[in-house]
């Protein structure tokens, strides 16, 4: 009696665990998509991916041999479709009909000046027309022919890469490296201001305390001087993204 | 005996109904947050959101959850009471709102922040988010630092650790070159940068700052190295150079900032333990962390938020289909946000683990990190296959491999362009560390001495089998990195793939064909990281294969050269 009221108890008990399992199993993270669901940003389509078929996998031992054929996803590179999440975009400058010059103070680089163009800081407010954005600056046409001797920090000058069609703003401000047993005093005593002050690396930030000033006479000096080992102009180009 | 027998009985019937129970209903081998693995994660309310931290496949707000096990590993070392006590970590960013709830314990306040709107030097006490776009920093930050066990949201990678912040990347400022070297410098243990340009460009190199990475590589810490965390980037997916409509696939090694052997470079996995769906490429990836896929299809990061429905990512006005973002689901105060990701979210927790790791053995330098974190990570999806076919499906020269499988090289290390090394593994890599004997002596760097000049070696027109050239390394010392430079001339550089094969036979594709690149024309003296080689032996003959995977522009390889780094 007692063995009958147990091996009914266990296979009552096992009827519901297997009952209970299968739901279980019903219920289970999906582990495989499709992508349709993932695919689309708000009002964006990402392309076709041959890496788009997600699946899953465990990690799976296979032996050396490349074994896969065209057309296959190998497991190492099975993704989810991915979605456009790069960052707000910019107004980006067309450069296409843009007045550029080559000029001394850029030889050796692969930038020209853009000749009636000139950027704002955006705390300043946007201006009426926008030629383009870069790195916090807004890009304006200006009825002033763009002058290196004659820079004003407030209204830096608007520059070029034409191999890579980058624009970039160019700041007034220099990045010397001094020779070893040169300090900060070589700089301050030729009446530079210092930006920024980095001895670890031999190298300061340093721009003209007048307004306007000559960019180019202050690049020479600066080339010039038996304490400087390097003299870089500064050109933001670059847009840092939160990734 | 009977009463024996009656006894056995009743005894193997509980036996048996405590096993089915056991096995079917207490749902504790797997699928659960289990009473033992909630313990040792912690009594923060949202942190069994956290899957980074113990992935038991919890969908969060998702539609789907993700594999168990693909997680950082990290209980044990949590359980042995480490936690990052005594690491200072520098979060450069938009910000960190230091009064959160869930950070301000953590924060170290005494002049140790940067606020670049003030003059330099910069140093102030917190540098708090200025603008109503300063989102980032809060959530990077909560991923490294969270306070744990405060009964207050999740809780960071390494919770013991104190956090400062740069606002580097404030809209309130505007990122200068001096700045960018500044938010590189400084005492500080860990320096965490979610951030790099866009990798459909060749950004210039701005040397000063890979000085300062340098510097502090070799001479933070007392002499043992400041670490370096970045994370890869974002553009797996990217549109092309250039273009606003067409997509391309990016690579982590177009952004110069990643190209020096002083950073962790970071790739983001997602909850099922794969490449997150955005996470860029790249043979100068280092390993991979966490950083989840969106929130709505698949679980992204729980982590800390700017406190208010008007402010941060959590809004009441947010468009996410989460509701958790809306301040709704246990989110009052749209303090924490359940949908950030990306490789953003990776390196924090991988600055998270690397404090784990530095307050388990205080002595370990900068290299011994990267070596540990190296040996102990796990192979994802593990497989030799190349991939035949372009993800965007354009078409390749017959019978060209776009990018390679996992290899492993001479001195058998795993790698893959997309992983890096693997998945960290925090308990693995903590248990190294512990007994750790250095491999390492003095620090060699070549700088660049071997070199190929004065090439005018033709590229074959949509070929697979591209044109190759050889170079005698004299120096041998066993790799801890490989840059390679090239001179190209070629009116389209987004066809071409530049591929690296060492002495040892070990090859890697250190930029894949039909790139983002699009319509730039001739590499000149660009710089690409590789850790492929990865302690194997640096003498002998390196060849480098250049394939024009497009038809139609032609090109000559003109110069290459090579610099390593390693020891003897």
């Amino acid at each position: 009696m007692a063995r009958r009221t147990l091996v009914i108890t266990f296979l009552a008990l096992l009827g519901v665990a297997l009952v209970f399992f299968l739901l279980k199993q019903e219920e289970a993270p999906v582990s495989t998509r499709s992508q349709s669901s993932s695919s689309k940003k708000e009002n964006e389509t990402a392309p076709q991916s041959a890496a788009e078929t997600a699946s899953p996998h465990e990690e799976t031992k296979v032996t050396e041999s490349a074994s896969s054929q065209e057309g296959e996803v190998p497991n190492s590179f099975r993704r989810k479709m991915p979605r456009d999440i790069s960052s707000k975009s910019q107004v980006q400058p067309d450069i296409s009909s843009a007045r550029l010059e080559k000029h001394a103070l850029l030889a050796d680089t692969p930038w020209k000046l853009w000749s009636g163009a000139i950027a704002l800081r955006k705390q300043q407010g946007a201006p009426d027309r926008i030629l383009g954005e870069v790195n916090g600056f807004y890009l304006a046409e200006t009825e002033v022919e763009s002058d290196p001797h004659h820079f004003s920090p407030s209204s830096p000058l608007v520059v070029v890469n034409t191999r890579r069609s980058v624009v970039g703003v160019l700041t007034g401000v220099f990045g010397v490296k001094l020779k070893d047993g040169y300090g900060e005093d070589v700089l301050t005593q030729k009446g530079l201001k210092i930006v920024g002050s980095y001895p670890q690396i031999s190298t300061y930030y340093v721009t003209s305390p007048e307004d306007p000033f000559d960019l180019v006479s202050l690049q020479n000096s600066l080339k010039n001087d038996p304490a400087v080992s390097t003299v870089e102009i500064e050109i933001l180009s670059r847009q840092y993204e939160k990734h | 005996m009977k009463s024996i027998k009656k006894r056995t009985q009743a005894l193997g019937a509980v036996v048996v109904v405590s096993l089915v129970t056991g096995v079917f209903f207490t749902n504790c081998a797997k699928n659960g947050f289990n009473i033992e693995r909630k313990e040792s994660v912690g009594a923060d309310p949202l942190v069994e959101y956290a899957w980074h931290l113990s992935n038991s496949g919890q969908k969060v707000f998702a539609e789907e959850g993700g594999t168990p096990g693909n997680d950082l590993n990290l209980l044990n070392t949590w359980n042995e009471g480490i936690s990052g006590k005594g690491l200072r970590i520098l979060i450069s960013d938009d910000g960190v709102e230091d009064t959160h709830e869930d950070l301000q314990s953590n924060y170290l306040y005494g002049g140790y922040s940067k606020n670049y709107q003030l003059s330099a030097p910069y140093l102030a006490n917190s540098s708090p988010p200025l603008n109503v776009d300063d989102n980032h920093g809060t959530a990077v930050a909560g991923l490294v630092g969270a306070l744990g066990s405060n009964a207050k949201g999740s809780r960071g990678v390494a919770f013991g650790a104190s956090i400062v912040s740069a606002n580097f990347l404030s809209a309130a400022v505007i990122p200068s070159q001096s700045t960018l070297v500044d938010q590189a410098g400084g005492n500080y243990d860990i320096f965490n940068m979610s951030w790099g340009s866009t990798q459909n460009d060749l950004s210039d190199p701005v040397d000063p700052f890979l000085s300062q990475m340098r510097e502090r590589a070799l001479n933070g810490r007392s002499g043992r190295g400041s670490i370096y965390v970045k994370s890869a980037g974002n553009d797996f997916l990217v549109k092309c150079h250039n273009d606003t409509s067409s997509y391309c696939i990016g690579n982590a090694n177009y952004d110069s900032d990643n190209s020096t052997p002083y950073t962790i470079l970071v790739s983001a996995l997602n909850a099922m333990g794969y490449a997150a769906s955005y996470s860029s490429p790249g043979a100068n990836v280092w390993i991979s962390s966490f950083g989840g896929e969106f929130g709505d299809d698949s679980p992204a990061m729980v982590t800390t938020d700017r406190t208010g429905c008007s402010d941060g990512f959590a809004t009441s006005s947010s468009s996410s289909k989460v509701a958790f973002e809306r301040g709704a689901q246990g989110n009052a105060g749209c303090k924490y946000s359940v949908t950030f990701n990306g490789t953003s979210s990776a390196a924090p927790v991988m600055s998270g683990a690397v404090a784990l790791l530095l307050e388990a053995n205080p002595n370990l330098t900068w290299r011994d990190v990267k070596y540990i974190f190296a040996k102990t990570a796990s192979s994802i999806q593990y497989s030799t296959a190349p991939l035949y076919t372009h993800p965007l499906h354009e078409t390749l020269p017959s019978g060209y491999a776009w990018e390679l499988g996992w290899i492993t090289n001479a001195a058998g290390f795993k790698f893959h362009n997309w992983y890096g090394f693997g998945r960290v593994n925090v308990d693995a890599a903590v248990a190294m560390a512990k007994s750790y004997t250095s491999p390492f002596s003095s620090f060699i760097e070549t700088n660049w001495a071997n070199d190929r000049s004065g090439l005018s070696s033709a590229i074959p027109d949509n070929s697979a089998t591209g044109v190759t050239d050889t170079m005698s390394v004299g120096t041998n010392i066993k790799i801890e990195s490989v840059q390679l430079k090239v001179w190209i001339t070629h009116p389209n550089i987004s066809e071409l793939a530049l591929e690296l094969t060492s002495p040892s036979g070990t090859k890697n594709i250190v930029i894949n064909a039909n790139n983002a690149l699009r319509d730039i024309g001739n590499y000149a003296g660009e710089v690409f990281l590789s850790n492929a080689f990865y302690r194997e032996n640096s003498g002998g003959t390196w060849t480098l294969r250049v394939v024009d995977a497009k038809s139609m522009n032609t090109g000559t390889l003109t110069r290459w050269s090579l610099s390593f780094t390693g020891s003897n």
